[in-house]
């Protein structure tokens, strides 16, 4: 054989996993069904000369170990962002990786939020950093009692510890929490609580009053430095530069990368993997497939059914894949004068575009983040919208009108806030869910690949027989977003399923 | 106690409407009009939500006998029966079942289990091959839901017949004499486990060379709503035969002498075991003749095909008990040997001979009126399995628990060559 290891898909996971097995010595195929690498981490062209980040702005949190493993340190200076929020009649409250400065903006409005600003940031910091232990570990096995389990979540229950009395309770108790309920606990500002819920139901289809969006805003903030509280913007280059990067890192290491090449089923025989077949009907013989792509496409669409358990197929597609987010590209004649606002006045303004999506309807008054590329990565004036507006399903059916009243409806919602840029749109880009699916292979064009909530979290991603990389069929394993610990990281998932994958008795 | 509680039930049922209730009846079978009038004892049973016969007169005792001296006419409508059909079919059942379904013939019946995705036996039934693209499974439990949880990606169409089809088991000597003159038509030519479609008073009928007694037998599978014209054709020309409706009691003695395992008694379905233990894999059940290891999938064909090269820990095997040892148990403590009247269906452990350690447990016993043995089905530690090697059973003797000598012994301990001639 040829390969040792077909890696399907060069996303960032892909391209992590395939760089690590390259470099121990692995002869590894990476096929890409796009005909750019890069999967939903893709700086594109969406109008003649107008570049923006397809599907995310942000790559995640790179951890140090895969930084110096790979030797990316380029992308160690991430770059925070700020948030803008426009506010009522005391201008807008600016949230920046400035502690200080944010509750300066803050005591225009609250000086009791002003005043909890700085204890915020900290307690956030700190689950934040209960969570970076968790997740830069391989999923803890909760039934195993193998010595190198125990040490794993020991070592957690240390970390844990290590919090103090205080520290556990609020990492116990936040984690099932609504985001309406911790920011109601700490703020009385109606404009800086909208904003900031948005946070905890990004990319999930869930309001700010579902349990369980505690732990989607502290996932927002891993990796990040304290005060952070906005996110961050991945930097030099946009998105596309990371997996430019690693792509670099497998060919160096001797790995191959071959784009425009879809896979369209993992063959099996004897009970374990037998190679891919291609799209074009071309056959590759490998004993060892890593599946970038999300479990539910991995398990129930590249592979024959008969070759798992019925139940464990169910599990695959009980997983909730939901993606919400309508991203909204606009080509701009000149710049826009709104800055990076975020549109979320109230958190009952934010629920109700879930309620909306709930019942497969386009929300009338949708949450919105604007994010203005910088000229490095846009060439032009280019302004990206994040749009929790909708449903992968809506009721009606996706159709092209549907996409561009979504695209109007927020230009002029902008306009509110930028007078003049409605005469300065020179395209206007929806890029919807189904379009995402169809142009990512990403399932109901779920960014993370599964929703990252309490129920598909560490030991249950991607579901509870799988979640350390290996699936129940032998010389198939996963190492996608959809996988522990997943979105919203960069190359964690990709790092411990190459760990694992040179662990096991690996048949050449 | 019992009948005063049972009083008071009907009491507030007597008060309700009888749309209220329609399900916490059990249903009445197709043949429910001919069993009731034969059920001298109102010995019912439940199965599967129906009532059938548990024996029809009050001792099950001349039943017994007709399955072995003449022919014995069971009732097993209640059975779950699935019709699959389409492109498709065999793949499917061949990733449900652990037989080799692609290669039956037309007409051929297969008895096979089916298991989950760790190879533990979920329940077992018959695959029936009607035409080319059709076959009914029979199953002990409900499994519609399994059969569509497997047909992802295929072709076909499962359709639930459980109560459309009626079904006869006709078992014992003189059965198939019976079923010639009802179908006024040879069946000389029906081959153990094969099938005939034909015709009994002007009702078609199935007919299965199959059963649950390991006689001389076949099952008649009907249109409901056409059932009763077949009971009453079989009766005519069987009364000069020795044909007697029987019911389960009988069944579950002539069973253990033939060796058939009975679900939830001799082994628990996966899909309703508690624990890890309570779940067996088809090894451990000695259905190793079931597996068709090199069907290319099946549910549990990776974790089955390592149970076989390891070999399985458990093995299903006949026990009989030591009659001398039994009697000199019993003349200890001045009395004759007593024996079960019916089929019992309890957990009995099983030791190493002399006193050893428990090494197994029997699942269910009969004393055979017609081997004039004691027999019992159990699950021994493969290295006891060996035919001929000796064991000790726990027996209750006037209150105290005493343990008397039994051997293992191959399956079936019946086995009449008219089952297969």
């Amino acid at each position: 054989m040829k390969h040792d290891v077909v890696i399907i898909g060069a996303g960032v996971n892909g391209l992590t996993t395939a760089a690590y097995l390259a470099r121990a010595g692995r002869k590894v195929l990476v096929l890409e069904q796009r005909a750019m690498i890069g999967g939903l981490c893709s700086t594109e062209e969406f109008h003649p000369g107008f570049h923006a980040n397809t599907c995310i702005d942000d790559t995640g949190w790179i951890p140090p170990s895969v930084m110096r493993d790979l030797g990316l340190s380029a992308f160690g200076t991430i770059a925070p962002v700020s948030m803008t929020i426009p506010g009522s009649g005391n201008g807008p409250i600016v949230i920046t990786p400035d502690v200080r400065a944010t509750s300066e903006s803050l005591k225009r409005y609250s000086s009791s939020d002003a005043a909890k600003w700085p204890e915020f940031c900290a307690f956030v910091a700190r689950l934040c950093g209960f969570l970076e232990a968790l997740y830069t570990v391989r999923a803890p096995a909760v039934e195993s009692t193998a010595p190198s389990d125990l040490l794993t979540l020991l070592s957690l229950g240390n970390k844990l510890r290590a919090l103090g009395k205080r520290g556990m309770i609020d990492v116990i108790r936040t984690i099932p929490m609504s985001i309406a309920d911790v920011l109601d606990e700490w703020f009385e500002n109606e404009t800086l609580k909208g904003a900031l819920s948005t946070l905890g139901v990004l990319n999930v289809q869930h309001g700010p009053q579902s349990g369980g969006t505690a732990l989607v805003f502290l996932h927002n903030h891993v990796g990040l430095p304290l005060g952070a509280i906005a996110g961050r913007r991945s930097a030099p280059g946009g998105v596309g530069a990371l997996p430019t990067a690693l792509a670099a890192v497998v060919a160096q290491s001797g790995g191959e990368i071959r784009t425009s090449t879809e896979v369209a089923r993992i063959r099996v025989q004897n009970d374990r993997v037998a190679g891919v077949t291609l799209a074009s009907g071309e056959e590759i013989g490998v004993h060892t497939v890593v599946s970038g792509a999300d479990p539910r496409r991995t398990f129930t669409t590249l592979c024959d059914a008969g070759d798992f358990d019925p139940d464990f197929l169910h599990a695959v597609d009980c997983i909730r894949m939901r993606g919400p987010q309508v991203r909204v590209h606009l080509a701009l004649s000149q710049a826009p004068t709104c800055g990076e606002i975020t549109i979320a006045p109230t958190m009952s303004y934010v629920e109700r575009t879930y309620d909306a999506a709930k019942h497969g309807r386009v929300a009338d008054h949708p949450w919105i983040r604007v994010s203005i590329p910088p000229a490095d990565v846009s060439g032009k004036h280019v302004v990206s919208l994040q749009v929790q507006a909708a449903a992968y399903t809506l009721r009606d059916g996706w159709t092209g009108a549907t996409r561009a009243a979504i695209g109007a409806n927020v230009v002029q919602m902008l306009e509110e806030h930028s007078p003049g840029l409605t005469q300065t749109v020179l395209h206007c880009e929806v890029v919807a869910p189904p379009d995402i699916e169809s142009g990512f292979g990403a399932t109901e064009g779920s960014l993370l690949h599964g929703e990252l909530t309490l129920d598909q979290f560490t030991f249950a991603r991607p579901v509870a027989s799988a979640s350390r990389y290996a699936s129940p069929m032998d010389g198939l394993w996963v190492c996608g977003s959809g996988t522990h610990p997943g979105a919203g990281t960069a190359g964690i998932s990709g790092r411990l399923a190459a760990r694992e994958i040179l662990s096991s008795k690996v048949r050449k | 106690m019992l009948i005063a509680r049972s009083s008071s039930v009907s009491h507030i049922m007597a008060h309700r409407s009888k749309s209220d209730m329609p399900n916490h009846r059990l249903k009445p079978t197709p043949f429910h009009d001919r069993t009731a009038r034969l059920m001298l004892g109102q010995s019912w049973r439940r199965w599967a939500g129906f009532t059938v016969a548990s024996s029809y007169d009050l001792s099950h005792e001349r039943e017994y006998y007709a399955i072995r001296n003449s022919a014995a006419l069971f009732d097993v409508s209640p059975l779950y029966k699935y019709h699959v059909t389409g492109r498709d079919a065999a793949r499917l059942l061949d990733r449900v079942v652990t037989r080799d379904v692609a290669r039956a013939k037309v007409g051929q019946v297969l008895y096979t289990t089916w298991c989950d995705g760790d190879g533990k036996v979920i329940d077992d039934g018959t695959v029936s091959r009607l035409d080319d693209t059709t076959y009914r499974l029979t199953a002990a439990d409900p499994n519609y839901r399994w059969l569509g949880d497997n047909a992802r990606q295929l072709d076909v169409h499962i359709e639930d017949v459980s109560e459309r089809i009626a079904a006869l088991a006709l078992q014992g000597p003189t059965s198939r004499t019976i079923l010639e003159l009802a179908t006024e038509s040879s069946l000389e030519a029906l081959k153990y486990f094969r099938l005939v479609n034909t015709s009994i008073r002007g009702t078609p009928v199935t007919i299965t060379r199959t059963g649950y007694t390991g006689d001389l037998g076949y099952e008649i599978w009907m249109d409901a709503a056409l059932a009763i014209p077949v009971w009453d054709r079989l009766i005519e020309c069987g009364t000069s035969y020795g044909i007697t409706p029987a019911g389960m009691l009988a069944l579950d003695m002539a069973r253990v002498e033939a060796g058939l395992l009975l679900i939830e008694v001799d082994y628990y379905s996966s899909r309703h075991a508690l624990i890890e233990q309570q779940k067996s894999s088809p090894l451990e059940l000695s259905l190793d003749w079931t597996l068709s290891l090199d069907k290319p999938q099946f549910n549990g064909r990776t974790a089955i095909r390592a149970e076989h090269a390891r070999g399985a820990a458990w093995k299903f095997v006949g026990v009989e008990v030591d009659w001398t040892s039994l009697q000199s148990l019993y003349a200890n403590v001045g009395l004759a040997p007593r024996l079960p009247t019916q089929a019992w269906r309890t957990s009995v452990p099983l030791y190493q001979a002399a006193g050893g350690r428990q090494i197994g447990y029997a699942t269910s016993g009969t004393w055979s009126p017609l081997l004039k043995r004691y027999l019992t089905l159990a699950h021994v530690e493969a290295k006891y399995s060996a035919p001929g090697t000796t064991l000790e059973i726990e027996m209750t003797v006037e209150h105290r628990r005493k343990r008397a000598l039994a051997t293992v012994n191959a399956l079936p301990f019946y086995n009449p060559a008219r089952k297969r001639a």
